[in-house]
């Protein structure tokens, strides 16, 4: 595909006024190597517990872990958030959801957009690049785009469909691209244009049909997609993007490529399809959860199944990038993140990352950081959380760290290690208003070896009330045995403590 | 009778800003709609951007619509004067156009299939063709069955002349909306 990435006229202005003031001004010295560049890769709904060098029974991802002799390689590191808009919200700002208040679909507008990371290190001179596959990260970086440089249009991640507006406004694609959606291709089926939008909309779900019949063979299962917005794409047409777009980047930059791979629909490529059809693998039956969906246990195995193969496909994928970058030279001056937004689950009667619970497939996520030159692979067991990447990149870069954000450096970069009992936290809004107490959700913290479980306010419960479980993850890693009881020393020192940081996140909003 | 005579100049113009009047209203409520998300979380010049691209179309379509009844205004038995066929060909155009703002209102409204949408498509066996077939059967029969008796009737004429009269009293503002929302394209796509 082609990069037809727009600089706005705000942009073009903006660079010409840096331009002027730079020739007047004198300029420091800088070696290119003080400062390097960050590449962050985020592969959508991948669980950390479905790989099988964290003791998953299933070799999902041979390459990778082939890989990891040149990683920091975080064993539980956490999402702070349960999906993709608390999750991915946390990803870019560094501050946990009661903090940003991106709550749902319909209340997506972080409070403090200038808290980003993209506006953290441009400050520092930073070239900033996002791009992604999922509409609510894509929302994000929207709300962001004054901080980031170079953002090519949503629609250039993916299959073309023969809409029209990107080839007749290609200096103008964000709202061309925008007004075509809400004129021809609005999800809710309601189009601006009244006669040609059923025209066009006739046309492009022919090209999809093409689509589909084009790759039928590569994916006997369908096209990787995302099914409400009828949007066909490839994983390689955006790791082929990210590499083409990296390597035209000014240093020191830091990218941001938000995939959408492994998440719903598991489509994956021929090669990976029925890997383990009949690997006689048997996963254990766990207790329904507060919030099952009523999934059997062969509904949630077959999809297990599907979604181990579809991690084959990113896997491969992934592979190609780190031996491209590497075989380019790229990788000698840019720390490359891998991370996931959050996790997925089968178990519990849920399929998918629908459950307001914290269990461990749902919420934790990889995280595997290859330094320039690492040779060995160095393993961090401490707790971590999502909200920790961007004051440790802020670190790396050598610039000051936001007082605002949430997390801290991780190990092992932080000159202080973190205290053996520091929190980490994973919050679901639930229903909760982003501008009002947060009156409802699910928390979970992790800290040491336990993990709690809290939900509060949620509409299925107002019969039973809050509910609580706490699992001593050392001795019960599949999060068996509820230890809670009302009165334990432990739950409630957690629960104090979660208390006060939403209290204290809800201030402004009283 | 020739193509250019159909409708004299005035008339044709009158006939032009009735298509117009039910396009540009409902594309002014689709960029309403997404006033926050234009104002709140992007800026103005971004929310003239996007909403010149939809002006701009809704001119295109009103175009195309006025194409459409003009082409239709030929099938209308030669007895009418030009005056009873502009008021016919006018709400031949209104109620097209209302057909389709009423289906895509319904989604936004309700966001559900109608029960009798279901049943018509059970009924055909999920043909599509043969659905779309029948609603096209359906909106004709609406729109030609009424208006197939207006010309007999003076007093219908004079009613739907003043409603037309004053739906069509906005329309001029919307054209030139439509002139700035295309000069604000125009300066996006040329810096």
């Amino acid at each position: 595909m082609e990069d037809r990435t727009p600089l706005s006229r705000r942009k073009f202005l903006q660079l010409a006024s840096l331009t002027a003031f730079s020739a007047l001004s004198p300029r420091l010295p800088q070696p290119a190597s003080a400062r390097p560049n960050f590449l962050i890769v985020v592969f959508d709904a991948w669980s950390a517990p479905h790989l099988g060098m964290f003791g998953y029974p299933r070799q999902t991802m041979p390459l990778l872990e082939s890989l990891s002799d040149r990683a920091i390689v975080y064993h539980r590191h956490y999402a702070a958030g349960p999906w993709t808009i608390p999750g991915a919200a946390s990803l870019l700002t560094g501050t946990y959801p009661w903090t940003h208040r991106a709550f749902s679909a319909e209340q997506m507008q972080l409070a403090h957009p200038k808290h980003n990371l993209f506006r953290a290190l441009a400050q520092g001179g930073y070239t900033t690049n996002a791009a992604t596959h999922n509409i609510f990260a894509d929302e994000f970086l929207t709300q962001i785009h004054q901080d980031i440089h170079l953002r090519p249009a949503f629609t250039d991640l993916f299959l073309p469909t023969r809409l029209p507006f990107p080839k007749l406004f290609p200096r103008d694609l964000e709202a061309s691209a925008l007004a075509q959606i809400r004129a021809f291709w609005n999800n809710e089926n309601v189009n601006s244009a009244l006669f040609l939008g059923e025209l066009l909309k006739a046309r492009a779900q022919a090209d999809l049909s093409r689509i589909d019949a084009r790759y039928s063979a590569e994916f006997p299962g369908g096209v990787p997609a995302i099914p409400v917005l009828d949007l066909r794409f490839l994983l390689e047409d955006g790791i082929n993007h990210l590499l083409r777009t990296t390597a035209s980047l000014s240093a020191p930059y830091v990218s941001y490529y938000h995939f959408y791979p492994p998440h719903q629909p598991y489509n994956t490529r021929r090669e990976f399809a029925g890997l383990f059809r009949r690997d006689g693998i048997e996963f254990p039956e766990k207790p329904l959860s507060i919030s099952n969906e009523g999934h059997t246990q062969e509904e949630m195995d077959k999809a297990r199944r599907a979604y181990d193969e579809f991690l084959g496909y990113v896997d491969a994928e992934f592979y190609r990038l780190y031996r491209a970058m590497e075989s380019a030279g790229q990788l000698e001056d840019t720390w490359l993140v891998l991370t996931s937004d959050h996790g997925e689950l089968f178990e519990r009667g849920n399929i998918g990352h629908e459950t307001p619970m914290g269990y461990e497939d749902g919420v934790r996520v990889p995280l595997f950081i290859f330094p320039p030159g690492q040779h060995a692979r160095q393993d961090v067991t401490a707790p971590t959380s999502a909200v920790d990447l961007l004051p440790t990149l802020m670190h790396l870069a050598g610039q000051p760290l936001p007082d605002w954000s949430e997390g801290r450096v991780l190990p092992p970069f932080d000159p202080q290690p973190p205290p053996p009992d520091r929190p980490v936290f994973v919050f679901h809004p639930a229903n909760a208003r982003a501008r009002q107490p947060i009156r409802q959700g699910s928390a979970t913290i992790v800290q040491g070896s336990y993990k709690f479980v809290h939900t509060f306010g949620l509409p299925e419960q107002r019969a039973s009330g809050p509910h609580t479980e706490l699992f001593d993850l050392a001795t019960d890693p599949d999060e068996l045995v509820n230890l809670y009881s009302p009165g334990d020393p432990l739950a409630a020192a957690m629960l104090a403590a979660l208390t006060k940081r939403i209290q204290q996140a809800d201030t402004p909003y009283l | 009778m020739s193509f250019h005579n159909r409708f004299s100049r005035s008339a044709g113009l009158k006939l032009f800003l009735s298509c117009a009047f039910p396009v540009h209203f409902w594309a002014i409520v689709m960029v309403l709609k997404e006033a926050e998300t234009l104002l709140v979380k992007r800026d103005l010049v971004y929310g003239l951007g996007f909403s010149g691209y939809l002006l701009a179309l809704a001119l295109l379509e009103s175009l195309l619509l006025f194409a459409f009844i003009y082409a239709l205004s030929f099938l209308f038995p030669k007895r009418w004067d030009e005056h009873t066929a502009l008021v016919v060909a006018c709400l031949l155009g209104l109620v097209v156009a209302g057909w389709s703002i009423g289906n895509q209102s319904f989604f936004l409204l309700v966001e559900l299939q109608p029960a009798w949408f279901e049943w018509l498509m059970l009924r055909v066996g999920y043909r599509q063709r043969l659905a779309y077939g029948l609603l096209v059967a359906l909106v004709s029969l609406s729109a030609a069955l009424p208006l197939a008796g207006l010309p007999q009737s003076a007093r219908g004429i004079r009613l739907a002349e003043g409603l037309i009269e004053k739906l069509i009293l906005l329309t001029p503002l919307y054209l030139a909306m439509d002139v700035i929302g295309i000069v604000f394209m125009t300066v996006r796509n040329l810096t």
